[in-house]
């Protein structure tokens, strides 16, 4: 005969609250008695019993002043079957019921155990990687866009940028710090300079690569393809060092469609609006390096603008 | 209806009421008097004319620029109505203007957009005049003129008197007169002075040196005789007003005498605006871009007469680069309805050169220098199109440009559009030319080839 293993309280990182049956019995409530004592005021000082019977296990129910459901449906009998994997709910208490035959999750590999293992050990590598970013963002964006030549516009956008990595590594800190009562913060930091500088890098080879094909549509597919592709690896790398998710990736993919849809709906807000009466093209040239297809001739361009234009217009 | 038989009795009552108010003085109706004299058809007028030849002969002449604005206003203040549009549902007064008896038949002129309102929603909104007297009638609309801005209504009864047309030439200087009803405060005159017709415009408008005021649209000018010289219509600033000349206004009435009949008067208006436009595009294009150098490049300066050009240079040292700039445009809007304007036509050159960028930011710069002006002549978005733009990259006299051209179309007036072209020079890496186009309730055919004729005659000298 298996024993049955009942627990509550489940959250990872932490020691889970165990009692085993002893002899094809065990008792649950909030009397001292119990095999498993539950400090929860909705729970009867008698409330459950777990009785082997046969080739199973029997749950008694004793007390009714509030309701139990096993797997989220009410019992309404004074006694009901249960089996391996199985979830009571009684008060605000939830129990799991194992058998110890009971399969265990396939043991993970551990993501990043070294990069997990600097917490604590010196802050000078995120900050050097912080100012290096940092660095590298300025000058970049210096010598490919300011037309004023005034390196201070930049530097305060820099500085800004700093704060906000700073900002997100904080929150996720504190997310690993509640969920897996480890914070990392100077790993999420890393982690968040060295997105951001992709991100940098990214959106100039976006820039740059719409000029072969001077489209909005491209500049557009472009940029937006690239800001997902690093938010998805940016809220992965956060979820694997915060949090103990198995499947990092979906969750990261997810919460990056839901941000970007935000963030896509916010930049676009009143878009319509102002598409009424402003033209909004792209305003992409084609500097001499990247002129690689032959341009049109003036009688074709308007015969093109009359097709495209005109005559859809018409037809509509 | 007849021009000249419209004049005679009103200007033997205008004639009589100002010798009357002139102490016996007067003669300076002299040429109403000979207007009268050339409807021998009608016994009674002819009888009146006679009285008046008597007193003009026997009477001491004053010269016509004497009159005052008094005697003006005396005389034709009957003749001078507030033209209301009321709302139908309320039964109150929705818009007001002016406006004023042209003809025996009861024919009363004013501006397309006193009565624009009417016209569009005509289930909604009806006509009424006021008199001075606080009398009120119904009014029919009978035709419309809505590129120069007249409309013509009908009161439905005859009436002996009306405002003559004016059919001699009026000179610089001239004192004239216009009356209307500012701001429903009571029947006005302005004295003013006519100074011409406006040089740099698209449509003929007189240039009056008086000021007109909100409710006075449709009100007549008149000069010293008290023949209508223009009708007001509109104004610009401190005693800068625009009448729409006499010519349009006696046109009108020529073209429409006969015809009292139900009409799609929008259909009419998208006619008129195509035509036009048409004519107005199609000068420009006969027009031979004669290009003048600015900076490196070889653009077309004015094209027609009409336009209105401007210049200047951007070189604040904190810019780091240097710009020319050039731009020519018409200074008319044509008023169809409160949401749609049209008319505009403007082009405009910029030249931007640095020796202090470097290609990448001189790149950044012109991107932000390449964009479309925003079509404003059209304030409710259920009239037009979506915006459809195309870009490419295009060779033009031996440079490579990227063009971007964008058209939207009217819903209620088929075959107009709004235009506009950009177009940005980018074979160099410090220097570039913009040039900008646009056309608003222009063909679509007549926008393309008008931004073909500009850009097509652009070129580089270095």
């Amino acid at each position: 005969m298996d024993s049955l293993v009942v627990q509550t309280g489940g959250r990872s990182g932490r020691i889970a609250e165990l009692a085993r049956s002893r002899e094809g019995r065990l008792s649950v409530g909030r009397g001292y008695g119990n095999d498993l004592v539950l400090t929860d005021h909705h729970v009867a000082p008698e409330q459950l019993i777990f009785c082997h019977e046969g080739e199973q296990w029997l749950m008694h129910v004793l007390d009714r002043a509030n309701p139990v459901l096993l797997n989220n449906k009410r019992v309404r009998n004074d006694q009901v079957a249960v089996s391996s994997g199985d979830k009571v709910t009684v008060g605000r208490t939830r129990l799991s019921l194992y058998s110890d035959a009971h399969p265990v999750e396939k043991t993970r590999k551990l993501v990043l155990s070294n990069w997990l293992a600097m917490e604590g050990t010196s802050f000078v590598l995120p900050v050097i990687v912080l100012l290096g970013f940092c660095a590298l963002d300025l000058v970049l964006s210096y010598f490919e866009g300011s037309t004023r030549l005034e390196w201070e516009e930049y530097a305060y956008g820099v500085l800004l940028s700093g704060v906000i990595i700073v900002g997100w590594a904080g929150i996720w800190a504190i997310t690993g710090s509640i969920v897996r009562q480890q914070q990392h913060f100077g790993l999420q930091l890393i982690v968040a300079s060295i997105i951001s500088l992709s991100a940098t890098l990214l959106s100039f080879v976006a820039a740059y690569l719409a000029y072969p094909f001077h489209s909005t549509t491209v500049t557009e597919i472009f940029e937006w393809g690239f800001l997902f592709v690093i938010l998805v690896a940016l809220f992965q790398l956060n979820l694997l060092i915060a949090t103990n998710i198995r499947n990092t990736l979906a969750v990261a993919f997810a919460l990056t469609a839901l941000v970007s849809g935000i963030a896509f709906s916010f930049l676009h807000f009143g878009e319509e609006e102002d598409a009424f009466y402003l033209p909004l093209t792209s305003s992409t040239l084609v500097p001499p390096a990247f002129q690689l297809s032959r341009a049109s001739t003036l009688d074709d361009y308007f015969s093109r603008v009359a097709r495209e234009i005109i005559d859809s217009n018409e037809q509509n | 209806m007849k021009q000249q038989a419209l004049t005679s009795a009103a200007h033997l009552a205008f004639y009589l009421k100002n010798y009357a108010s002139a102490g016996g003085r007067s003669n300076q109706w002299a040429s109403p008097i000979m207007h009268v004299i050339a409807m021998p058809t009608y016994p009674l007028r002819a009888l009146f004319c006679g009285l008046a030849i008597m007193l003009a002969l026997c009477c001491p002449t004053v010269a016509a620029e004497d009159a005052t604005a008094k005697e003006i206003y005396e005389a034709t203040q009957n003749l001078v109505f507030q033209i209301r549009v009321i709302d139908v549902a309320s039964g109150d007064k929705y818009s007001i203007g002016s406006g004023f008896l042209v003809s025996d038949d009861g024919y009363l002129a004013t501006n397309f957009h006193v009565v624009a309102s009417f016209v569009y929603e005509p289930h909604k909104y009806r006509l009424e005049y006021e008199l001075k007297d606080g009398g009120t009638g119904a009014l029919s609309l009978l035709a419309t003129d809505v590129v120069n801005d007249l409309a013509l209504l009908v009161t439905g009864k005859s009436t002996p008197e009306f405002l003559p047309l004016a059919t001699t030439p009026i000179s610089k200087g001239d004192r004239i007169y216009s009356m209307g009803n500012p701001r429903d405060l009571g029947m006005t005159i302005i004295e003013g002075t006519y100074n011409g017709l406006v040089e740099e415009s698209r449509l003929q408008k007189i240039l009056f040196s008086g000021s007109l005021n909100p409710g006075m649209s449709g009100g007549p000018a008149l000069n010293a005789r008290g023949e209508v010289v223009g009708v007001n219509v509109s104004k610009a600033g401190e005693q800068i007003s625009f009448l729409v000349p006499v010519s349009h206004l006696a046109k009108l009435i020529k073209d429409n005498a006969s015809i009292l009949v139900t009409r799609d008067h929008r259909s009419e208006i998208t006619a008129a605006l195509l035509a036009e436009q048409e004519m107005f595009f199609r000068a420009v294009l006969d027009s031979t871009p004669t290009t003048k150098p600015m900076g490196s490049i070889q653009v077309p300066g004015k094209l027609l007469e009409s336009l209105n050009c401007w210049g200047h240079t951007v070189d604040e040292e904190y810019n780091h680069f240097q710009a020319i700039h050039q731009h020519c445009k018409s200074e008319d809007q044509i008023y169809v309805s409160d949401s749609v304007y049209v008319g505009d036509f403007y082009y405009d050159y910029e030249l931007i050169s640095t020796d202090e960028l470097n290609r990448f930011q001189f790149y950044h710069l012109m991107e932000s220098f390449f964009d479309h002006g925003a079509f404003s002549n059209i304030s409710d978005k259920d009239l037009v199109t979506d915006i459809q733009c195309y870009s490419d990259v295009v060779r033009v006299n031996e440079a490579n440009w990227k063009i971007s051209t964008c058209l939207r179309g009217y819903r209620e007036h088929e075959g107009l559009y709004d235009a506009s072209m950009a177009m940005v020079s980018i074979d160099f890496n410090d220097i570039a030319a913009v040039i900008k186009m646009g056309a608003t309730g222009v063909s679509a055919k007549n926008a393309l080839a008008v931004f073909k004729h500009i850009s097509g005659a652009v070129s580089w000298t270095r």
